[in-house]
């Protein structure tokens, strides 16, 4: 039996205990020596996942869960990307000390500007393009808003790509290496980037949001373009992308609306990434 | 003892001061299970303790206390259609269990967690009940042939009854102990002593007969997975009943509904796990109790609530067994345990194939 290990990630620490021999190493392609860590005594988990195989299940298959509650089955091959999602599942489903939003938050000069975006949209990819070109990464798929302060609270986690945007960013950036690279999972071929490194030394810095900017990449469209969305538009496209503003109730309804009242929100449609950043620039240099 | 959400419940001065950084991890792990993070919030304001809880913790009670707050709000929407169903009728319909403490005002209700709203609606009107629920939507959803006939035959109450457009779950209660056992604890004196609620079709039950239906809750319990919580509940449900009704109503209560032997081993599992003091008429109920039946339920909560135990997990068995037993007798247990398994068997080999089918249908952006 391996020992437990910890994730000393910010707002949320993880207790693991893992069957695998393996995992503590694969994660240290993803996650730098002073977050992956043995069980610290000094400090609070938030989450105690259990990562092991059970002798019933075919081919060695590992069961993320958390207390009694059961995530998934994972198939040893593919133990990395199950337990990363298995970690999104524990923060979208139980917490809703902050309002959390299924999008990417990437910070310049104290502003912050977020991602929220459906499936297949680009969003990731955009994502990893602005950070490889020295955005701060405050999440890829968690925009944590503290209903006390408003701020954006940083869930910093390593980027994941998906199927089509691995060769992108290989192209873009050859020198970048990408980890864990795990083909045949339910949602086709992962792989992972690490967050730069001022992203994880600010890991528990706020950022004010500036811009919500719902990225559409399409091959076929002609450049750029784009509409600003109205303030009520704006709430109701954040809160259909939200994991918790149904269960949060008086509190993410104002949380909301402080968001959405003091931020400006666009829709992008693009060809090229770059494009979609260059306007990102221009328009919080605007004002 | 050592259960965190217990310690605390019965304490919470005395955790706060006291705990350490392991045991607040394993506080949070607890109180998530058991859905206890809600009524921990609402724990730590009354006690005025919520400033010496380290700000991690704090975080997970502020997200119980929204869950129960939503939840709360799902609560009284569905009430207020439910008053629409039995309004102008003559049934006799009470809430029980967690939303008679929710609608009376009880404290212990704020936090609190559930899963269903409970009603109970006497032999003479339950078809009628049922009848009008149906009609109103609330339909019996996706339940085995067997499993549907165990509860008709030997349950106290319908098979779970689902809203199909909300998903409001309804357990529509004729008793509170399952007609299969052996024991006849009578429900009359329930709905003759209940409380009519203002400008409602709903009664709730007295306090002190609450407190006589969790109490045999408990004592035909045969799961582990919400022991802690019901143990909770049972407190903090105590110790607002004793204010509102006085102990010797108690003792009536459970003489009237010849269940004097449940809410005796309720007592003293209370008298055992919070060290609460029992008056001395406790002492008339003792006469029902059999003796051996007080040693295994203390013995079998020691070791259940104790995970170091070597008797821990043993202990989960013998309660399962215990609980099926005063169900249902030796003879449709065996029975039941035959039919239950291959049901069991059949029901997992459509879940894999479920999870396979689900995985083919999952895009690649899908949230997880």
């Amino acid at each position: 039996m391996t020992r437990p290990f910890a994730l000393e990630l910010a707002p949320f620490k993880f207790l693991i205990n893992t069957s695998s021999s393996h995992l503590y190493h694969q994660l240290s392609d993803l996650y730098p020596s002073e977050i992956l860590i043995a069980e610290e005594l000094n400090s609070i988990y938030d989450f105690k996942v259990s990562y092991k195989s059970r002798f019933w299940q075919p081919g060695g298959s590992m069961a993320f869960q958390l207390g009694h509650q059961h995530f998934r089955y994972a198939d040893p091959s593919q133990a990395v990307p199950m337990f990363e999602w298995g970690l999104n599942w524990c923060v979208a489903t139980y917490q809703s000390r902050f309002l959390c939003i299924h999008a990417a938050v990437l910070e310049k000069n104290g502003v912050a500007v977020i991602l929220p975006a459906p499936p297949g949209s680009g969003k990731s990819t955009l994502c990893a393009m602005m950070m490889l070109q020295g955005w701060r990464l405050l999440s890829d798929e968690h925009c944590m808003v503290d209903p006390v302060s408003g701020n954006i609270v940083p869930c910093v986690r390593p980027l994941s790509l998906k199927n089509n945007s691995l060769a992108v960013i290989s192209r873009l950036f050859p020198d970048v290496k990408l980890f864990q690279k795990t083909e045949k999972t339910h949602k086709g071929t992962m792989a992972y980037l690490q967050p730069t490194a001022t992203s994880w030394q600010k890991r528990e810095v706020t950022a004010r949001p500036r811009l919500v900017i719902f990225p559409k990449f399409n091959a076929a469209a002609q450049d750029l373009s784009g509409y600003a969305l109205t303030q009520s538009q704006l709430f109701m496209q954040l809160a259909v992308n939200s994991f918790n503003y149904s269960v949060m109730g008086q509190t993410g309804f104002d949380a909301l609306c402080r968001l959405s009242s003091s931020v400006e929100g666009y829709c992008f449609e693009y060809n090229d990434g770059q494009l979609a950043i260059n306007e990102i620039e221009a328009l919080l240099n605007e004002e | 003892m050592k259960s965190e959400c217990i310690a605390f419940v019965r304490g919470p001065e005395l955790y706060c001061q006291n705990a350490s950084i392991q045991q607040w991890t394993a506080f949070i792990d607890e109180a998530r299970q058991y859905a206890l993070l809600g009524s921990c919030y609402f724990l730590a304001q009354d006690h005025d303790v919520w400033a010496k809880i380290p700000t991690a913790v704090q975080n997970h009670l502020v997200s119980g206390y929204h869950y129960a707050e939503k939840q709360k709000i799902t609560l009284l929407n569905e009430l207020i259609e439910l008053e629409k169903i039995f309004t102008d009728s003559a049934i006799p319909a009470l809430l029980v269990k967690g939303v008679a403490y929710r609608v009376d005002g009880y404290s212990l209700a704020r936090g609190r967690v559930f899963s269903d709203i409970d009603l109970l609606v006497p032999d003479s009107h339950f078809a009628q009940a049922l009848e009008k629920l149906k009609n109103a939507g609330y339909l019996e959803f996706s339940m085995s042939a067997y499993d549907r006939r165990y509860y008709l035959r030997w349950t106290h109450q319908h098979p779970p009854l689902t809203h199909f457009l909300r998903g409001a779950n309804i357990d529509l209660h004729h008793h509170i102990f399952p007609v299969s056992s052996r024991e006849n604890i009578r429900v009359e004196p329930i709905v003759e002593q209940a409380i009519p609620l203002t400008d409602s079709a709903f009664s709730v039950p007295s306090p002190a007969h609450l407190f006589m239906h969790a109490a045999v809750h408990l004592f035909y319990q045969d799961e582990t997975h919400k022991l802690v919580k019901d143990l909770v509940d049972l407190y903090l449900l105590y110790q607002e009943v004793i204010t509102r009704q006085p102990f010797s109503d108690l003792v009536a209560a459970a003489q009237q509904s010849n269940a004097q032997a449940a809410v005796f081993y309720a007592l003293s599992t209370l008298q055992q796990v919070f060290a609460i003091q029992l008056p001395a008429e406790a002492g008339q109920l003792a006469p029902a109790a059999s003796r051996y039946r007080t040693w295994q339920m203390q013995f079998l909560l020691t070791h259940l609530l104790d995970h170091t135990s070597t008797w821990h997990r043993p202990a989960h068995f013998f309660w399962f067994v215990r609980g099926h037993l005063l169900k249902m007798g030796p003879l449709t247990l065996l029975y039941h345990s035959i039919a239950k398994s291959i049901e069991q068997f059949k029901e997992r080999r459509e879940l894999s194939k479920k999870q396979q089918q689900a995985d083919a249908h999952t895009r690649p952006g899908d949230a997880h």
